[in-house]
């Protein structure tokens, strides 16, 4: 068996407040294999993008991560800067929602890009540019030769995201975050994007983490998805097995809760009740259960563990079926 | 045959003067924000605006409640000219007309309580009503959208943005209005939230019998609560239909594009589906292309588009399409 | 649904209100606090010399002309070289210091907010007007205005409070209208407007409100400019007379004497430097509190 490109145990994600601690993210284990494409879904506050800037190391100031990330089985949670300096942007690096946040907005693309191979990859100028412009074609922006430059501000928002995967993809990264990247987009935009992601996996076999509250993006994209719920993984399954056969009561309702395009006759939506956890005070027992329609008695008291309920799927959830009590 | 309408927009326009107003001149641009747009809207129906940005769907939402000042053509709400009243009888008028809005936080006073907020389109419409009967009606219109009437002294801040639609929505519905334009009401709201507030809509258009023009990017949710809906693209309807022709027969390559970029949650449809990717980007709307705004991006696109803007023809029922070359999807 | 139905359905919850959070994080602030309370300490002393049995500030001692501090005899600061009780000499410039300081916030507060709000909320033409008008009085000299004044009604104090007053709202004004703009495109303006709302309502329901942050810090900020610019004026001899004193007069007759008596300038300073030091912990402690990126 090999070594999977990421591999992540017990990774709990503190944030201080003046209100008191927030665990955005707790006893969170999964692993991506190579050239794997793994879904992140959930709300907001549900902890999806925490896990993420704890394992890039960006977490805000009053964040603190514990447990243990490895990236193809080397440790880099608590790891000096310089030491994950050299993994992250190399061997992974993020795409986010917004691509101005990891743009700077005063230089050309081009220094920006040439900057990073010539420092991670030792290039001289000109054959860094000319690596950059071969990524830039590669991302299927036109004319890249000319664009490269140009100013972040003058891309439209399509042209710009694709510019931050050019970035990301850079140093031939093994693992790619990709935090809500489509997200901002126009649907047509949005297709583009998520054409090219799907072109990029073919071809390049990195891994993917793909992180989004749409269920719709993951569903032609994903290899796997992990379903989360208050800062906790809830659902672990095959893209499949989630669409098809969802076994925690909280991914059931996202799904029939989702007015779809595919469907014919109106119906009136499934709905999950009550609001978002707020994680400053999360419920006892099952976070999910306030909301749930099969809760039961336990369920307020006891804190379902994460566990194997086939191959290669998990939940987090007393019921054995869906649907036992109604 | 079907009864009058309560609204009946032609040809509206709606643009902005974008760039510097200084003495010297200096240049100019005009940003046609919408552009001689036109439909009627029938009392207790949903009318979906569907379009991507920069398509002039919240300007037109906007236009409509006579919240922007319009270019030219007209608005007429049950046979009156809107742009004729003065401001007074205007005033008078917009307890009848209602909009909530996409950011559900931002749309509330912060420094104002729920009961406050709620109340304001009543006592400026009614100054004369008693304090105790006020806090009555805002509570009813609490529990009416879901909301614990006991939460009435309590600020925006302290509420989830569910739950802060909900209160938009009280606000909007207190005056007992006939219309309200809903401006992408569920897009800024986590995916468990939004069937809540798009269940609530339809009751509550149900059970008042409001006209609800409903914004949004989200074909799904557009699909699942309008009865027409209107494609915009650049400032121009590109096609109009009732809601299951529209998605079953849609006849415009843009609306056939747009319905094939919306994922389905379904890995095995998203998988063999055919997608029609469009190439390019939007163009701007400050400097938008001759003929069809389209054509850039068609991939039906012939000389004739480039010359011609295409009229908005009717080609069936309650069917109209702004294409020279309508038809369903080939092969 | 949720527990607080249950256990009482009838009883209205209070609002935590954006004022009361802020009041929350002031009051857990040390330096604010401490600062507050020096200033309220300063105040009362300040305006409560007539009645705390202190010497008359007009008496003259004549065998203590500059003398140094003298506890036993209750000359806390000195005397200065009229044989004058330093003390309470300062507590009754600070009378003057502080009512300036608040007569001009008020007049700079009430022009500044209305003039920049109305500006703000008008827009177009009218902003453009009422803000070259303020860009105008702002390259008016200001000592230049004040010995120009003097000049003409001759030296009063009440002309010196016009004076500080009429140029202070001008920055208060561009922060207002700055505000204003920003608040003026939130949607919850929009839905105002899509009620009915008419225009003065809106902007005393809902824009002036929500300006009131900045303009409270920025209020802390005006109190200390205002109290040295009238020490400043004082000491160039234009502003207060004897035997009336405040603290610039204080300071600027101790400076005279500053070889013979050093605690003549010394204690006022160090009065007057105590208390806007408190104005300033207090304006960054509701700088503080009412930000609402802390949120």
């Amino acid at each position: 068996m090999t070594t999977p490109v990421l591999q992540v145990s017990d990774l709990t994600t503190t944030f201080w407040t003046p209100e008191g601690d927030v665990h955005a993210v707790s006893d969170v284990s999964f692993h991506i294999d190579r050239g794997e494409t793994l879904g992140i879904v959930g709300e907001s506050g549900s902890g999806k993008s925490q896990i993420f800037m704890s394992v890039m190391g960006l977490l805000a100031r009053n964040g603190r991560a514990s447990g243990s990330v490895r990236v193809t089985g080397e440790e880099i949670l608590g790891v000096p800067l310089n030491r994950l300096n050299q993994v992250r942007g190399a061997r992974m690096s993020m795409i986010f929602q917004d691509p101005m946040t990891s743009l700077n907005p005063y230089l050309t693309v081009r220094r920006q890009m040439t900057e990073v191979l010539m420092t991670h990859r030792g290039m001289n100028e000109s054959a860094a540019a000319k690596a950059a412009i071969d990524m830039l074609d590669r991302v299927q922006i036109p004319e890249a030769g000319r664009r490269i430059g140009m100013y972040p501000h003058e891309f439209s928002g399509g042209m710009r995201q694709r510019v931050m995967i050019a970035m990301a993809l850079l140093c031939g990264p093994e693992l790619l975050i990709a935090d809500e990247p489509t997200t901002a987009l126009d649907v047509t935009v949005q297709a583009q994007i998520l054409d090219l992601l799907m072109q990029l996996k073919r071809d390049t076999g990195m891994a993917i983490a793909l992180i989004t509250h749409d269920l719709g993006v993951i569903a032609g994209l994903a290899d796997r998805v992990m379903v989360m719920y208050g800062g906790r993984v809830v659902e672990e399954a095959s893209a499949r097995d989630t669409f098809k056969r969802p076994q925690h009561p909280y991914t059931e309702g996202l799904l029939k809760s989702m007015p779809r395009l595919d469907e014919h006759g109106v119906k009136r939506l499934e709905t999950i009740g009550g609001q978002p956890p707020n994680l400053q005070d999360l419920p006892g027992g099952c976070t999910f259960h306030p909301r749930c329609r099969y809760a039961v008695a336990r369920c307020a008291v006891e804190r379902p563990l994460l566990r194997q309920t086939d191959t290669g799927r998990a939940k987090a959830c007393h019921l054995d079926h869906l649907g036992d009590v109604a | 045959m079907s009864p009058a309408p309560l609204l009946s927009v032609h040809d509206l326009k709606v643009h902005f003067d974008i760039g510097r107003h200084g003495l010297l001149g200096g240049h100019r641009h005009v940003l046609k924000a919408v552009d001689g747009i036109s439909f009627d809207l029938r009392p207790g129906e949903t009318l979906g605006l569907v379009g991507e940005s920069g398509c002039g769907k919240s300007t037109l939402g906007r236009a409509i409640l006579r919240l922007l000042p319009l270019r030219g053509g007209r608005t007429m709400w049950l046979g009156q000219d809107l742009a004729r009243l003065d401001a007074e009888r205007m005033r008078g008028l917009r307890r009848e007309m209602q909009i909530i809005f996409q950011d559900p936080l931002a749309s509330l006073n912060p420094r104002m309580t729920v009961g406050q907020i709620i109340a304001e389109p009543l006592i400026t419409h009614q100054p004369n009503l008693k304090t105790a009967e006020v806090k009555n009606r805002v509570k009813a219109m609490m529990a009416k959208v879901g909301l614990l009437p006991n939460q009435i002294n309590r600020y925006p801040h302290e509420f989830s943005g569910g739950q802060c639609q909900r209160i938009g929505i009280a606000r909007a519905i207190i005056n007992e209005p006939k219309l309200i334009v809903c401006d992408e009401p569920v897009s800024a709201l986590d995916v468990s939230i939004q069937a809540q507030i798009v269940n609530l809509l339809m009751d509550l258009q149900a059970e008042m019998g409001l006209s609800l023009i409903f914004i949004s990017h989200n074909l799904a949710v557009v699909r699942h609560i309008s009865h027409r809906v209107m494609v915009l693209y650049l400032g121009k309807v590109m096609e109009i239909a009732d809601r299951d022709s529209l998605y079953a027969n849609p006849l415009h390559p843009y609306t056939q594009a747009l319905n094939s970029a919306v994922p389905v949650p379904d890995p095995d449809i998203e998988r063999a589906k055919q997608r029609l990717v469009l190439t390019g980007d939007l163009p701007s709307p400050l400097n938008p292309p001759s003929g069809c705004p389209f054509r850039t991006r068609c991939p039906k696109a012939t000389g004739i588009c480039a010359d011609v803007m295409p009229p908005l023809e009717s080609v069936g029922r309650d069917h109209m399409v702004a294409c020279h070359h309508a038809g369903p999807i080939s092969g | 649904m949720t527990d607080v139905s249950l256990l009482a359905p009838q009883a209205e919850v209070k609002g935590r209100s954006l004022w009361a959070d802020a009041r929350r994080r002031f009051l857990g602030n040390t330096a604010a606090v401490v600062g507050l309370v020096v200033l309220i300490a300063i105040t009362l002393l300040s305006f409560g010399q007539p009645y705390l049995g202190l010497r008359d500030p007009a008496d003259i001692n004549w065998d203590m002309i500059s003398a140094p501090p003298d506890f036993a005899q209750g000359y806390y600061f000195g005397t200065d070289q009229n044989g004058r009780d330093l003390f309470v000499r300062t507590l009754q410039g600070g009378q003057v210091s502080l009512t300036v300081g608040f007569i001009a916030t008020m007049v700079s507060l009430v022009i500044g907010t209305l003039w920049g709000a109305s500006a703000g909320y008008l827009g177009g033409r009218v902003d453009a007007v009422m803000m070259r008008i303020v860009d105008i009085l702002y390259s008016i000299p200001f000592v230049f205005l004040v010995i120009l004044l003097t000049v003409v009604f001759g030296r009063n104090i009440e002309l010196m409070y016009l004076a500080i007053g009429a140029v202070s709202w001008l920055d208060m004004a561009r922060i207002v209208r700055g505000q204003t703009v920003s608040i003026r495109r939130k949607e919850f303006i929009e839905a105002a407007h899509a009620s009915g709302v008419s225009n003065w309502r809106i902007i005393t329901r809902h824009i002036i409100p929500n300006c009131l942050g900045p303009v409270v810090v920025y209020m802390t900020l005006t109190v200390p400019a205002v109290i040295l610019t009238e020490s400043f004026i004082s000491y160039l001899g234009m502003g207060v007379q004897e035997p009336d004193s405040s603290w610039g007069t204080l300071i600027s007759e101790g400076v005279k004497a500053m070889e013979v008596a050093p605690w003549a300038v010394l204690y006022p300073s160090l009065v007057m430097v105590v208390t806007l030091l408190a104005l300033n912990f207090v304006g960054d402690g509701l700088r503080d509190a009412l930000d609402p990126k802390d949120r």
